[in-house]
């Protein structure tokens, strides 16, 4: 396959922007339901609770962090959207590995999803 | 031996005392939090994966390993993948919980009654029996302890075998194809929901938990999973909902017809949160609800939805209410609030388990006006779909249950369709303020329950349950109408007294709506029936269609009685 051509148009990066911005917010929410799930894990008594604790510790931190690339993304586009005027070639390889894949559907959060095998959106 | 050498209560082992300070409903809802995470990392991953360069490309020149959103679905997709294999650990661990839990209660309670025993005892004979029980007891107490410990010890490294960035890329090579067994699932559905429940009672908890993850709105409406797998499902529906639609009336983009969904989907919301909180009457811990069935789309609009109060799963006494015309997934708080009153009056009637189900999974018609209400059109359709949920909550148990399906108003005649074309397993039928069961249902039999197992319920006041063929002078003389009058000495049903203490004078529209009122004749009496004590209801004389005039209802004339419901509900602060 060739090199994927991009659409760096400030329409392309802004339409891009919210989806970095929506995947945010979603992995943001789960961590948040992992540090609720943490206040009750005494409910396991004392032996189960300290590996409960700790497994919910990491995958709340992972989701945390993975939350604030995926909003520092969001914000890089929009700025670069902004200050759009001539790409060198370090910026292109930059922009194109923010931007959703070429040829993906651009669809925005919460437009219909994929039909699945049982007639229904899962 | 002497007093002094008594072993009282110090000296007996208690059981594990952390289960006495975490009732199932706060492990379970720890769980569940974990499981909504999981899948906000599901559909996280899913909406990057649509942004995500293809996995056959050849990535000669980087560009894939370089792409972020590709990466980033990727690294989701490795969390999501722990985070499942930790639930189904968690999960595994609550079942065992569920089998420990009943016996931990039963040993604190022998022990209880042996510590406050021992202050008393002063024959020899009487201290050495005591003895010997105490030994008894302690042993059982070890061995109690030693299931719950076997149970810890297989948890706990099941966590920590997953509580690593490392461990999460090694799991995440050995995760359950989701796609594929989605694809069986849907196989299998075409089977039956015998088969969906073959397959489910195969597959292991990771497997579940990914398929919860993965597609939750399946779940939720494939007869023949567990109740317990449809609510957790329909929950995590609901919740997904809720997210979405917030977040669009936050940032002010909410469409008119989303802020309808919203409103459904709240309906639902609150009436499910209040039914969380309902304590049962006889044990005094929470009863349970069940999110069944919930899809606010469907039906125009009108939305399908189905909650239960108690454990579908595992109650001895299953009732399935279906309602009738003007209902709609707006009315779910009322639905539940009558649901509950049936699980109150159940369980105030016998001694069994109960969980009492309002199905709201047919296209009820809008409203007395609706020209639908007076045709079988939505009942036929209704049967077919409430045939196929009974033949799936049986699938679903290993056990079999003792099941009543109830129908009110025009839900009665969906009951009949249901009873009378598709046969599925019931032992008992009641239908409340009917209008008739349908054209070809003329009698009792035409349901195909044993003989004396079809009760009718009819205010003498409600004006719904007087459309019923009575006589020549009928509906169904000029072509309309739903059938005959269940409540008449020749349809052969047993009549029970269903009248209300404020009935109205002569006719009354409000009355049609007392049936699940409770104190009520109508509930207890139905209630009864639901606990396997159909021979207990208080009769009632049929109504019947003398040659020499209008047809007669006996009851007008009786005065109202009440009925032992239970008291007034119970529900626990949050």
């Amino acid at each position: 396959m060739n090199r994927p051509e991009i659409d760096a148009s400030p329409d392309a990066l802004r339409r891009a922007a919210p989806l970095w911005e929506s995947l945010a917010d979603d992995v943001g929410a789960a961590g948040r339901r992992l540090s609720g799930a943490r206040d009750t894990t005494t409910a396991f008594g004392p032996r189960v609770q300290p590996a409960l604790a700790r497994f919910l510790d990491q995958w709340e931190a992972s989701a945390r962090r993975r939350s604030r690339q995926a909003r520092g993304h969001g914000e890089q586009l929009r700025e670069m959207g902004r200050t759009y005027t001539v790409l060198d070639v370090a910026a292109a390889d930059e922009l194109r590995s923010l931007l959703p894949w070429p040829g993906t559907s651009p669809t925005l959060p919460g437009a219909p999803a994929l039909q699945d095998p049982f007639g229904r959106a899962p | 031996m002497t007093v002094t050498e008594t072993r009282t209560g110090p000296a007996v082992a208690s059981p594990s005392a952390h289960l006495d300070d975490c009732p199932p409903v706060t492990v379970r809802s720890t769980v569940s939090a974990v499981r909504t995470a999981n899948r906000l990392l599901a559909t996280s991953a899913a909406d990057a994966r649509r942004h995500s360069a293809p996995a056959q490309w050849r990535d000669e020149h980087g560009e894939r390993a370089s792409h972020l959103m590709t990466a980033t679905a990727q690294g989701i997709d490795t969390d999501a993948g722990a985070l499942t294999h930790g639930l189904g650990a968690l999960e595994e661990f609550c079942d065992r919980l569920d089998v420990l839990r009943p016996e931990h209660e039963s040993l604190a309670t022998r022990r209880a009654r042996l510590v406050r025993a021992a202050s008393s005892l002063s024959d020899p004979g009487e201290i050495r029996t005591h003895n010997e029980a105490v030994e008894t007891l302690d042993g059982e107490i070890r061995a109690w302890n030693r299931k719950l410990e076997a149970a810890e010890d297989r948890l706990v490294p099941l966590l920590a075998s997953a509580d690593t960035a490392a461990e999460a890329r090694d799991l995440a090579a050995s995760a359950p194809d989701v796609s594929d067994l989605r694809d069986r699932l849907a196989e299998v559905v075409e089977q039956g929901p015998a088969a969906v429940a073959r397959l489910w009672e195969g597959l292991g908890p990771v497997a579940r938990e990914a398929l919860l993850a993965a597609i939750p709105a399946v779940l939720g409406r494939t007869d023949g999973l567990p109740a317990s797998v449809r609510d957790q499902a329909n929950r995590l529906v609901l919740g997904d909902e809720l997210r979405e639609l917030r977040g669009r009336r936050e940032a002010g983009t909410l469409t008119g017809e989303q802020r309808d969904l919203l409103e459904r989907a709240e309906a639902v919301q609150n009436a499910l949160a209040r039914a969380d909180r309902y304590v049962d009457p006889r044990t005094g811990d929470l009863a349970g609800a069940q999110l069944w069935a919930y899809d606010p789309r469907a039906f125009g609009g009108d939305g399908a939805v189905a909650i239960a109060l108690g454990d579908l799963d595992t109650a001895e006494h299953v009732a399935v209410r279906v309602p009738g015309i003007t209902n709609d997934i707006l009315d779910t708080p009322t639905l539940t609030q009558e649901a509950t009153n049936l699980y109150e009056s159940a369980r105030t009637a016998g001694r069994g388990s109960v969980a009492s189900l309002f199905w709201l999974g047919y296209d009820a018609p809008d409203a007395a006006w609706d020209p639908a209400t007076l045709t079988e059109g939505r009942a036929e359709d209704g049967g077919g779909r409430l045939a196929d949920t009974v033949d799936g909550l049986r699938a679903s148990r290993r056990d079999h249950a003792h099941l009543t399906l109830i129908g009110h108003s025009y839900g009665s005649t969906t009951v009949g369709y249901a009873m009378s074309e598709h046969r599925p397993h019931v032992e008992d039928v009641v239908v409340a303020g009917s209008p008739g069961l349908g054209a070809d249902v003329d009698h009792a039999s035409d349901l195909g329950v044993s003989g004396g197992h079809v009760y009718v319920a009819r205010n003498s006041r409600d004006p719904i349950a007087m459309l019923g063929d009575q006589g020549a002078v009928s509906l169904g003389a000029v072509g309309v109408g739903l059938g005959a009058d269940p409540s008449e000495d020749d349809f052969g049903a047993v009549r029970v007294r269903a009248e209300a203490t404020d009935r109205a004078g002569y006719v009354g529209l409000g009355d049609h709506g007392k049936y699940f009122a409770p104190s009520s004749e109508s509930l207890a009496n139905i209630g009864l029936v639901v606990a396997g004590r159909g021979a207990d209801v208080t009769r009632a004389e049929h109504s019947y269609d003398p040659w020499w005039g209008e047809p007669q209802d006996p009851e007008r004339d009786r005065t109202p009685g009440t009925g032992a419901t239970g008291g007034a509900l119970e529900y626990r602060s949050r």
